[in-house]
């Protein structure tokens, strides 16, 4: 049942997807209000999926939170993309930035669906059944998520700033370099606390679980070379005042390490993390 | 640094990189491509699988670098001691200065400069406008600083300056955590014990030791249970564990995954089980029509009555698939590799059958389970907590204070009415900046009305 609902807002987000470029490259504003209106509208709907399958998951006599397994993770992390970027970014939901967002919900959730990742509800094993699940889980994916609308900026920034500038053509231009620059830091200050938050709350869950706070799991491993970039890019820029392209090169970097965070050490490297596969 | 510059001694030197935050980018960004190498690489292996995995040169190399243990190696933490050192360094070299800018008092000359942002008129009124304008900036700004000019009052305002103080908070934590993590190292050790179920246990095994390091109480395995879900998957495993001292229980608690229990300075984990005999084991042996019921004791080669067969009891299970006790064996007839295959009391039909010539089926077996606990001491747990504690009011100061000044002007214009001019400016969050600016502008022009 879930799972329907879940298609529906699959469908939702792939339109908004394209009302926000149409939008972008006929400069019609209407549409760019109407892909808004049914992004939320979609996200009201992947927020009613995920309590419905939490409910479902204590009709089966096993109740846990949707977060559980790779299929669950994907769900959520469309979802937090669309949370991350309607709470804290709701003004830069349009035009290119705002597709990009909108084409990833859509295509996370695609996978999710299509990619044939198992979506049965299963019992917690012992040690994922823990009161830190939640908040471990959430913080960590809203970071992802926060980092994912940087690095749609950094994008942004070097096709703006590409010498020599592509030929014109009649779409929307792309936001000012200094906007988008400014972009790039808001959200990875938003994605670097998040995760930091996820780092934490992961160890002293791991204290209790692991018996270490620290075990240089991969996934923690990961987690930690992805916050040293961050904070390499955040030093850079407000200590030693880099600007620009380098930066939005640092976010690109970043979010490269994130990305493998989340899939690559899922699949590729064996460890105590292994909740996914 | 050119060579035409002053000529520095060498300390001065060495003191300038070492608080440079040029350094900390190379060692965050090193600690990041080192911490990459240990994921990618095999680690904590023996010498000999380098060898065989990688050659015999690029596996001397990996293990002479230290590669193998990348995280304990020598180099790596030279590394964070380095980065500690930095962070101190630097920390120490600027806080003075950032305590004086959080310290100074407001000066005009510095607020005159900032960009206009509003005008309001307040229209003439015999009261005075001072009270009402600065019970408004109050609110919605924060504290005051009067300044009186001739004509004009001046009010400064300086919000968010905690906010410097946010980097100081969040390296402190850091240089904690760091702490935290050697102390666990230098102080700290990790064990592991088996105990039956009904027997006690009073020294641990540690890693890599030979022998055990004694504990001045033992552990007893009162009850191991294996709690499942409907479907019949795991749900919960969970020891029950008296601690004796003295010949006197003393404490009395469960340990399960995710819910360890803490004796004596020391915490216990679930970390594994395994079935054990509860007495002897005795199987049937037939070798054709004769057959012998023989004891073979658990995990040891026996050789069979008559020659050249021998076997050995690999594992055994309380219940396997539901055949009732089972036992995992290795048979070993003659040449070649030893077949391994399970043993039950009355096998089914459609059980694979046993190589032979012997045939086994299990005659008498009693289980126990044996709990395997982790056990850990850590003495810097609580510095890296202190430290993770410390991370967040510091965050919330760096990332989350934004940095605004605001100066107002109060002066009388020429309607008989007063002039109010607000100046200002947020740095690095424009958008919280704007936002005070609109509350500030609806309030002002509240105050306007009658």
């Amino acid at each position: 049942m879930s799972g329907h609902l879940l298609g529906l807002v699959t469908i939702i987000y792939f339109a908004a997807a394209l009302l926000l470029l149409i939008g972008a490259i006929f400069q019609r504003p209407r549409l760019e209000g109407l892909a808004r209106g049914a992004l939320v509208l979609g996200w009201g709907g992947h927020t009613g999926a995920l309590i419905y399958r939490w409910i479902e998951s204590y009709q089966l006599g096993i109740g846990h939170a949707p977060l559980s397994n790779f299929y669950e993770s994907l769900i959520f992390c469309s979802w937090s993309l669309v949370c991350i970027a309607c709470l804290v970014f709701w003004r830069q939901i349009r035009s290119y930035l705002g597709t990009l967002i909108a084409t990833l919900a859509f295509l996370l959730l695609a996978y999710a669906s299509l990619g044939g990742v198992d979506s049965q509800i299963t019992p917690l094993i012992p040690a994922l059944r823990s009161n830190w699940l939640e908040i471990h889980v959430i913080t960590c994916f809203l970071s992802y998520a926060a980092f994912a609308l940087g690095f749609g900026a950094a994008l942004l920034y070097l096709i703006r700033t590409r010498q020599p500038q592509p030929r014109k053509f009649e779409g929307e231009p792309l936001p000012p370099p200094a906007e988008l620059a400014h972009l790039i830091y808001r959200t990875i200050m938003v994605g670097f606390f998040m995760l930091t938050l996820g780092i934490l709350t992961g160890a002293v869950w791991a204290e209790a679980a692991w018996g270490s706070y620290w075990s240089w799991d991969p996934k923690e491993t990961w987690s930690l070379i992805t916050w040293l970039i961050y904070a390499a890019l955040l030093h850079a820029r407000l200590v030693r005042g880099w600007q620009g392209k380098r930066i939005a090169l640092l976010a690109v970097v970043g979010f490269l390490a994130v990305l493998f965070t989340y899939f690559g050490v899922s699949f590729l490297l064996p460890g105590l993390h292994a909740y996914l596969t | 640094m050119t060579a035409a510059q002053a000529p520095q001694n060498l300390l001065q030197k060495c003191w300038t990189n070492l608080s440079s935050i040029r350094l900390a980018l190379i060692l965050l960004l090193l600690l990041a491509a080192a911490s990459l190498i240990g994921t990618l690489l095999p680690q904590g292996e023996k010498y000999a699988f380098y060898l065989s995995r990688f050659g015999p040169r690029l596996g001397r190399l990996i293990w002479w670098l230290g590669l193998s243990t990348v995280y304990q190696s020598p180099w790596f933490l030279a590394l964070l001691g380095l980065l500690l050192v930095n962070l101190l360094v630097c920390s120490s070299r600027r806080l003075p200065d950032t305590l004086r800018r959080v310290k100074q008092p407001l000066q005009l000359e510095r607020y005159q400069n900032l960009p206009a942002r509003l005008e309001i008129h307040w229209p003439g009124k015999p009261t005075d406008p001072r009270p009402r304008l600065e019970s408004c900036l109050r609110q919605v700004l924060g504290p005051i600083k009067v300044h009186p000019e001739g004509e004009t009052q001046w009010y400064l305002i300086f919000r968010g300056r905690r906010g410097y103080l946010g980097p100081y908070l969040i390296h402190l934590s850091i240089v904690l955590i760091i702490l935290g993590g050697l102390i666990g190292m230098i102080w700290g050790f990790q064990g592991h014990m088996l105990i039956a179920e009904g027997e006690a246990v009073n020294h641990l095994e540690l890693p890599g030791h030979q022998e055990s390091r004694p504990l001045d109480f033992s552990v007893q395995l009162n009850k191991f249970q294996v709690l499942s879900y409907p479907d019949g998957t795991p749900r919960e495993y969970r020891s029950d564990l008296s601690f004796i001292q003295a010949g006197r229980e003393v404490f009395k608690g469960i340990s399960r995954v995710n819910e360890p229990l803490k004796f004596g300075g020391l915490t216990f984990y679930q970390a594994s089980y395994q079935t054990v005999p509860a007495g002897p084991i005795r199987l049937n042996v037939c070798h054709g029509n004769l057959c012998t019921q023989l004891e073979v004791p658990w995990r040891t080669k026996v050789n069979l009555p008559g020659g050249e067969a021998s076997v050995m009891i690999l594992r055994i299970e309380k219940d396997f698939q539901g055949l009732g006790p089972a036992l995992l064996m290795a048979y070993k007839n003659g040449p070649g590799h030893p077949a391994i295959f399970w043993v039950v009391q009355n096998p089914p039909a459609d059980m694979e059958e046993q190589p032979g010539p012997h045939r086994f089926t299990l005659a008498e077996m009693r289980t126990r389970y044996a709990s395997g606990l982790m056990v850990k001491k850590d003495p810097g747990v609580w510095w890296a907590y202190a430290g993770f504690i410390l991370l967040l009011p510091g965050f919330w100061l760096a990332f989350f204070t934004p940095r605004q000044r605001w100066a107002v002007a109060l002066q009388p214009d020429s309607q008989s009415g007063w002039r109010i001019q607000v100046y200002g400016s947020g740095v690095r969050n424009k958008e919280a900046f704007q936002r005070r600016l609109t509350r500030l502008q609806r309030r002002l022009e509240k105050g306007t009305g009658p």
